[in-house]
């Protein structure tokens, strides 16, 4: 099947999501002009340049490489963001933001080296999943090893802390796993290994605890550790079935923790209500489903493996947004991609889909 | 489709998917099914007292060594508010909260009655600790919501100058005094916006961006601290001993107009301004007018040596009394002194002087000096509903209403028109303009100065010179018998003691009068000038004997407090 074309149906899909997120960040950041640190036109012009801008540079690039050259250079390109991310601890380019250090500071631009780190291990995961082929089914070849690679992420980054990309990171991965042939119980193994480490990291981290606590009886503390999950609530629902209308949430002003960055969504569905939140989940869903159709049709299984990892990641990252604003899963710090105020994260989002695009043309 | 491979792949996706659509049913249980839960409590958590946003510019005392001493600040505390909808006994509720805090019952219950609204405010100016009590209560339907108020730390210091904060119809501003004068600078948020409109505030964005930021900011006055407290204890000393009406006092550089203190007593907390008498809101420094008696004279006296129609070894002959328009003006012994010159016009304070010195001049020429010297005529103080002296009567042609004028009777002005007046005989002759406002600094960093302005010139320096060794003489030996000079300050001053005549009376009322004290030191390089007022005291016949000792402990201690070198 040579020259087909890029799948058309999904470059629409992924234009009409980031006018989408442009015209809700548009809304959101409406009447914010007073507010410390965020100005309306700094927030729009950054998002265009750093995240728009840099991401279809990078988009262009990606679709143009064709998907086989990555597995080649997967292992060096996985050690080479591992790197960069355990940089964020060197003192002099390292720097924090709300207690987690994320980012990279190269005096002209900032960077969060953990964004990069989450594409290549999914590229190096693919790579190295296929090259085992029938061994991924016994523990010493299979499973040991997999473990293995994805507690040196996992340790990387909960030293930074950031549980919540650590936590993507590792659903996708399994996921992965599983497709690639993973055993049920292999899985099981993973999801319970999952699940003791997640209980020991909330017993050490005071933080992740009260974001337990919280999920867990979301009545607690209003004025403290509950107060973004219920600021959250009260916006989406005060939205109702319509909304309040282009620009007029209340709750951006003085109530919503990062109204334009993790909180978006509650503006959002302030802002337009259920009627637009059912319009962009389902937006993210025609995603998903146009994404597994492109990953279905093609006939090489490490553009399947690759193309998934690339998809779950980005619709993962966004529904766990979606369900901790929601009050379903616990807070993570995880941006709702497409959407939410943020360069490293969209950037990097647009690099995998050119990655898709390059298998809808020649996978 | 037998492939492994897509079935697992299908799988995964299947469960994504899920995700997603599990998101949207919680969005719908949210944003349909419970909406109105939401939005119950939205609207609560926006129907926060106005108070909360309440945020106004200090007013500070300046002491002399520049530091600045707040009187007017914001306090931070909660307001109690109940919700009668969801407030099940209001009873328990009421006998809980008041062991706290003082609740008033009736309100309480008015409040708890009102079974369709869900917010009723039923108490304020809570303490933080005492807020924290009400909260372990844990009673569902009482809230406590974050408040701003005025507070005045120093009480009743300088109330009459700063005036208070509080509700004019719906909105809260400056009422009186400087907070009302600077209204327009200290309010920073009068916190009476509706906050359910979003679109005010994207509006007051772009209203910024466009028309600038208006100024907005501190106000630092010329009140010096140490010098008010001990003005305002003399007045209260002054008010109890004599069962005054009233007492007031000014203390100015008249070199530049700059009041160093103000005050009149009685006077109001404005903490507690709701409480108060509302006539003791407004300032009668520049807001009533008086008559002010003998110390009319040295102005007089002043106008007629600017002219060089007298000077100071003038004589006339004293009879004790002169007639105009059939009315028989006397001196206040009713004395007459024989042939005396214009130092025992000043010294033994005689009318009949006065009117000789006035004649002198002519009625013309003497209204002309009364016109420059400023009276009935609006000072420009930085100060609310200033009014201007009564000198109507020079309208008339009729000679007994110049000559009771150049005496200070007939004619009434404010204490400032006065004190500024007198200051030109200090300073060179210069008509200032006093201000209580030196400096204000403003929310963005910079501070504006204000510079002190003056009027015109209305006498000679020579003539200044010249009635301030007058003065001077009878400070020296005439006040009290000559028994307060001090060996090493000059010092000029001058009593009145006027017949009072209420607002609107026809007559002036018998054994009734308004004492009045001017004087200041040194005499020829006049740092502070200070004017002393009494209204309808008891027990002192003249202000030779109430004022002059308040007005010489003033007088010590600002020569002292300044470390003023000595200049005899």
């Amino acid at each position: 099947m040579k020259n087909k074309k890029y799948d058309k149906v999904f470059v629409f899909t992924v234009a009409f999501l980031l006018l989408t997120g442009l015209f809700v960040l548009f809304s959101a950041s409406m009447g914010l002009l007073n507010r410390e640190g965020a100005s309306f036109s700094n927030i729009l012009f950054k998002q265009i340049l750093f995240g728009i801008g840099q991401g279809l540079i990078l988009l262009i690039i990606t679709s143009k490489i064709h998907y086989k050259k990555w597995k080649k250079i997967s292992l060096p390109l996985f050690l080479f963001s591992f790197l960069l991310t355990v940089l964020v601890f060197e003192p002099h380019l390292g720097f924090g933001h709300g207690g987690a250090k994320r980012w990279l500071d190269f005096g002209f631009f900032t960077f969060q080296p953990s964004e990069l780190l989450k594409y290549a291990f999914i590229i190096y995961l693919a790579s190295w999943l296929i090259s085992r082929k029938e061994e991924i089914k016994s523990f010493r070849f299979g499973l040991l090893p997999f473990l293995i690679i994805t507690a040196f992420v996992g340790i990387v980054l909960i030293l930074q802390p950031d549980i919540g990309t650590l936590g993507v990171i590792a659903l996708t991965s399994a996921a992965m796993f599983f497709m690639a042939g993973g055993k049920p119980a292999q899985l099981a193994l993973i999801f319970f290994l999952g699940i003791v480490l997640l209980t020991a990291l909330v017993f050490i981290k005071p933080h992740a605890m009260s974001r337990i606590t919280v999920f867990l009886n979301p009545s607690t503390d209003l004025q403290g550790i509950g107060y973004q999950s219920h600021q959250s609530l009260i916006a989406i629902g005060s939205g109702g079935l319509f909304g309040r209308g282009f620009g007029m949430s209340i709750q951006k002003f003085n109530y919503l923790p990062e109204p334009v960055g993790d909180a978006i969504f509650a503006v959002f569905a302030e802002e337009f209500g259920f009627v637009g939140s059912l319009f962009l989940i389902s937006l993210f869903l025609f995603f998903l489903f146009r994404g597994s159709r492109i990953v279905m049709q093609a006939r090489d299984p490490f553009a399947r493996l690759l193309g998934s990892g690339i998809i779950i990641l980005i619709v993962l990252q966004s529904f766990i947004n979606i369900g901790a604003i929601l009050g379903i899963l616990p807070l993570t710090g995880l941006p709702l991609i497409f959407i939410s105020q943020g360069g490293s994260a969209l950037a990097m989002a647009l690099a995998g889909i050119g990655i898709l695009f390059n298998i809808s043309k020649n996978a | 489709m037998r492939d492994p491979f897509i079935l697992r792949i299908r799988i995964v996706y299947i469960l994504i998917f899920s995700f997603g659509i599990l998101i949207l049913g919680r969005l719908f249980f949210v944003q349909v099914l419970n909406s109105h839960v939401y939005r119950e409590e939205a609207n609560q958590q926006y129907f926060v007292s106005p108070a909360q946003y309440f945020d106004r510019g200090t007013i500070f005392l300046k002491d002399k060594d520049g530091q600045l001493v707040s009187v007017a600040s914001i306090k931070k505390g909660f307001l109690l508010a109940i919700n009668p909808t969801i407030l099940e006994k209001p009873e328990d509720a009421y006998e809980k909260i008041s062991q706290i805090i003082p609740l008033d019952k009736d309100l309480f219950f008015k409040c708890a009655d009102k079974k369709d609204d869900i917010y009723e405010e039923v108490a304020s100016k809570i303490s933080q600790s005492d807020k924290e009590k009400i909260e372990a209560l844990d009673i569902n339907g009482v809230n406590l919501y974050s408040q701003n108020w005025r507070y005045y730390p120093a009480s009743n210091l300088a109330s009459r100058v700063l005036g208070f904060v509080g509700f004019n119809e719906n909105v809260i501003e400056g009422r009186y005094g400087l907070e009302k004068y600077y209204e327009s600078i200290l309010n920073k948020a009068s916190g009476d916006f509706s906050l359910n409109n979003p679109f005010a505030e994207i509006i007051i964005d772009f209203k910024k961006l466009i028309s600038g930021i208006p100024e907005k900011g501190d106000v630092v006055t010329t009140i010096e601290p140490e010098v008010q407290i001990l003005l305002e204890k003399s007045l209260n000393d002054l008010l109890e001993k004599y069962s005054s009406e009233m007492a007031g006092g000014l203390i100015m550089d008249p070199q530049t107009g700059r009041i160093i203190a103000m005050a009149v007593k009685p006077d109001f907390d404005p903490n507690r301004y709701n409480e108060e008498k509302i006539s003791l809101f407004s300032n009668p420094i520049v807001q009533s007018v008086f008559e002010m008696g003998s110390i009319m004279k040295p102005l007089t006296l002043a106008a007629a040596l600017n002219e060089g129609v007298i000077t100071p070894q003038t004589t006339y002959e004293d009879k004790g009394y002169v007639v105009f328009n059939n009315k028989r003006i006397e001196n206040y012994d009713g004395k007459g002194h024989g042939v005396v010159n214009m130092q025992e016009v000043l010294n033994n304070s005689l009318n009949t002087g006065a009117v000789f010195a006035m004649e002198k001049l002519g009625k013309e020429k003497f209204k002309d000096y009364i016109i420059n010297y400023g009276l009935g005529e609006k000072t420009g103080i930085d100060l609310p509903d200033e009014i201007q002296g009564l000198i109507s009567n020079l309208d008339s042609n009729r000679d007994v209403e110049y000559a009771t004028a150049s005496f200070g009777q007939g004619i009434a002005v404010t204490p400032i028109e006065m004190i500024s007046a007198l200051a030109s005989l200090a300073n060179g002759g210069i008509l200032v303009k006093p201000f209580i406002v030196e400096e204000i600094k403003n929310d963005q960093g910079f501070s504006r100065k204000i510079e002190p302005e003056t009027r015109r010139q209305v006498l000679s320096q020579q003539t200044s010179k010249e009635i301030s060794r007058m003065l001077s003489n009878v400070a020296d030996y005439a006040l009290l018998g000559g028994t307060v000079k001090l060996e090493r300050y000059t010092i000029a001053a001058k009593t009145g003691t006027a017949q009072y005549k209420a607002e609107g009376e026809a007559g002036y009322r018998e054994g009734e009068y308004i004492h009045t004290f001017f004087g200041y030191a040194p005499a020829f390089n006049a740092r502070f000038i200070t004017f002393l007022f009494l209204v309808r005291p008891q027990g002192a016949r003249y202000a030779s004997n109430s004022l002059t000792k308040p007005f010489m402990d003033i007088t010590k201690f600002l020569l002292n407090y300044y470390q003023v070198p000595p200049d005899r």
